[in-house]
């Protein structure tokens, strides 16, 4: 049951982790708290597989990372957006409401 | 695209950097989401597993991380050549072997292909050493050996040619020497006047022939060889001006040559053309098939060797047609010059040709052989490589986490490791002994395959002056693929230990590779 879910969650999470770069940069718990946040709760996922996907956002070069003193005055892993990942974004966007309106047009046909 | 190279570069060097980062990153998020759930109101232990209940397991995480990250290609092969090290450090009688077995087949190919680029690549060791000539007759009765030329010949050579810039003369004969301890009786070369200078010897005492003494009534005027000099005068400095009779006649000394080997043969003593009794007698001068001398030119500057042969063609069909009697037609006289340098080694390339060919198969036995050696320990891992390709510890990792997780969600299993790490941890410090000491032996290792191979190499380059200049004014012609021989004896007797003959030794190393790798 829980592996069905993260397969659900894996498409979107990528471009989740895009969106909340593209507001600026971020550490990971930033980052998981605020998709936390704008999903209302309803996309509450597992936290530790917010990494795997970071790295790999990483290691395609959509997102690069630093490390920074964070506001608690601590060392942390901020990840940011880079041109590539900018390019990448808009067309998970578009790719992502292309997708959602044609369920939307099913849906509302049935 | 430079970016992620380097990443990957570092990924692949820090390894233990990346590591501990990940190790930080996962920590920090940890704490934050502690104190996050402290805030909340809960007490430090229930924010602790609250946290790590969200996060989910840190290994787990920290293991597919890794699989997002890993560079596999350049991984792999870093993999390779560690564990390539590895065995060699863990068999030393096999990286002994497969050192040594290499190191002969290099040193064999370096050794042979200095001999054959000190002799068939290089240029002559004489100034200008690309433009000396060597003129051969033939005719039908003489087969593959040059007739020689006679005096008349070598006159119309010599007045008629565009080619060449001089043209000079060589016979040599023996005479008896009287004025010393004892009669003696020597080898004469006679030559030219301009002989030494267009060979480019230079005299080691007094000097060499002029135009004058080749002169009709010229004063007779003998220069001797280093090894006569030594031999017969122990190498006295003033031997210059002391006189001697040869041939009934008064003949003085007027220099010495260098310790070169002379070519086309050794003489004792060198005297002008004039001073040799046969060579100046009437009869024989004016004899067009008097044919005694050996006959030797150099290219005027910027000359070709083809241009030059359509010129003493032209000259020979002249001859031919002028003096029809001295040159039967069934005979077939034909004249052809060859560089100095061509003729010298055209004997000894197929012996080197062959040398060479030999030593290359010797080095491809060689690493036939260490690939055969190294099949045959694969082939004893065979059943340890089928086990470890089958079950891999990392999956056996996740396995077992994900059984505990079944029991116990709050069991902290961040300490799951196979025993092989486990190991070698307990093993560290004595490996690293080990390894430095390995490391330390196969640095000598190959210093010394690395100094064998360096020897050859100098032993044949101190010789190749030598085995240019001995060709180039060696014993015979022939000489030439016979010194070679000997060197190349020498040399696998360097290699090898013992043996006589190298064609006999390269037969053995063959059969002796051959043998073991079957």
């Amino acid at each position: 049951m829980a592996k069905k879910q993260a397969d659900l969650l894996q498409g979107t999470l990528d471009l989740q982790i895009l969106k909340t770069l593209a507001l600026g940069e971020q550490h990971g718990w930033g980052i998981a708290q605020r998709i936390q946040q704008t999903s209302e709760g309803v996309l509450n996922i597992n936290q530790g597989s917010l990494y795997p996907a970071l790295y790999r956002l990483e290691e395609q070069g959509w997102i690069s990372s630093s490390w920074d003193v964070s506001d608690n005055n601590r060392q942390a892993k901020y990840y940011k957006l880079t041109r590539t990942g900018q390019k990448q974004l808009a067309e998970e966007v578009a790719n992502w409401e292309r997708l959602s309106g044609a369920i939307e047009l099913v849906l509302q046909s049935s | 695209m430079l970016k992620r190279a380097m990443r990957k570069l570092r990924a692949l060097l820090f390894r233990a950097r990346l590591e501990c980062e990940m190790e930080r990153e996962m920590q920090f998020h940890l704490e934050r989401e502690t104190e996050e759930n402290l805030r909340r109101g809960m007490s430090l232990a229930e924010a602790r597993r609250a946290a790590r209940m969200s996060f989910g397991g840190v290994e787990g995480v920290k293991e597919e991380c890794r699989d997002m990250q890993r560079p596999r290609p350049l991984e792999t092969l870093w993999q390779d050549v560690r564990f390539g090290a590895r065995m060699l450090r863990k068999n030393p009688g096999f990286s002994l072997l497969a050192v040594v077995t290499l190191a002969l087949g290099i040193g064999a190919n370096t050794a042979i292909f200095s001999v054959v680029y000190g002799v068939l690549l290089r240029p002559l060791p004489y100034q200008d050493g690309h433009q000396l000539v060597v003129l051969q007759q033939y005719s039908a009765q003489s087969g593959a050996n040059s007739l020689g030329f006679s005096v008349k010949e070598i006159r119309d050579y010599r007045e008629q040619t565009q080619t060449l810039a001089e043209v000079t003369e060589h016979h040599s004969m023996t005479f008896t020497l009287f004025g010393g301890a004892e009669p003696e009786l020597i080898q004469t070369g006679v030559v030219s006047a301009n002989y030494f200078e267009m060979m480019g010897v230079k005299p080691l005492l007094g000097r060499t022939f002029l135009p004058e003494d080749e002169t009709h009534g010229a004063d007779a005027v003998l220069v001797l060889s280093y090894d006569y000099w030594q031999r017969s005068h122990r190498g006295d400095p003033h031997v210059t001006g002391r006189r001697f009779r040869m041939n009934d006649r008064p003949h003085t000394v007027i220099g010495v040559l260098p310790p070169v080997p002379q070519y086309p043969n050794e003489n004792d003593v060198y005297m002008p053309t004039v001073a040799c009794p046969t060579r100046s007698s009437e009869a024989f001068q004016s004899n067009r098939n008097g044919r005694m001398m050996s006959v030797f030119g150099r290219l005027k500057s910027g000359g070709e060797l083809a241009q030059a042969q359509a010129d003493l063609s032209v000259i020979a069909d002249n001859m031919r047609q002028q003096h029809a009697d001295a040159y039967p037609a069934q005979q077939r006289f034909h004249t052809s010059v060859t560089s100095l340098h061509d003729e010298l080694t055209q004997r000894a390339q197929k012996t080197f040709l062959i040398l060479l060919g030999t030593a290359g198969l010797v080095l491809l036995i060689a690493c036939a052989n260490v690939a055969n050696l190294a099949l045959a320990r694969v082939m004893r891992r065979e059943h340890e490589m089928a086990v470890r390709t089958q079950i891999e510890p990392q999956h056996l990792i996740r396995q077992l986490r994900s059984a505990v997780y079944e029991f116990d969600l709050d069991t902290a299993i961040d300490q799951v490791r196979t025993l092989e790490d486990t190991g070698r941890e307990a093993m560290a410090s004595p490996r690293l002994t080990a390894t430095l000491l390995n490391l330390f032996a196969l640095l000598a290792l190959v210093i010394t395959a690395a100094g064998i191979a360096g020897v050859m190499a100098l032993a044949a380059a101190q010789r190749r002056h030598e085995i240019g200049v001995r060709l180039a004014l060696g014993a015979r012609r022939d000489a030439g693929a016979g010194h070679a021989a000997r060197i190349e004896a020498g040399l696998a007797r360097f290699v090898i230990g013992r043996g006589r003959r190298v064609g006999h030794d390269a037969r053995r190393i063959v059969v002796a590779v051959c043998g073991r790798a079957d």
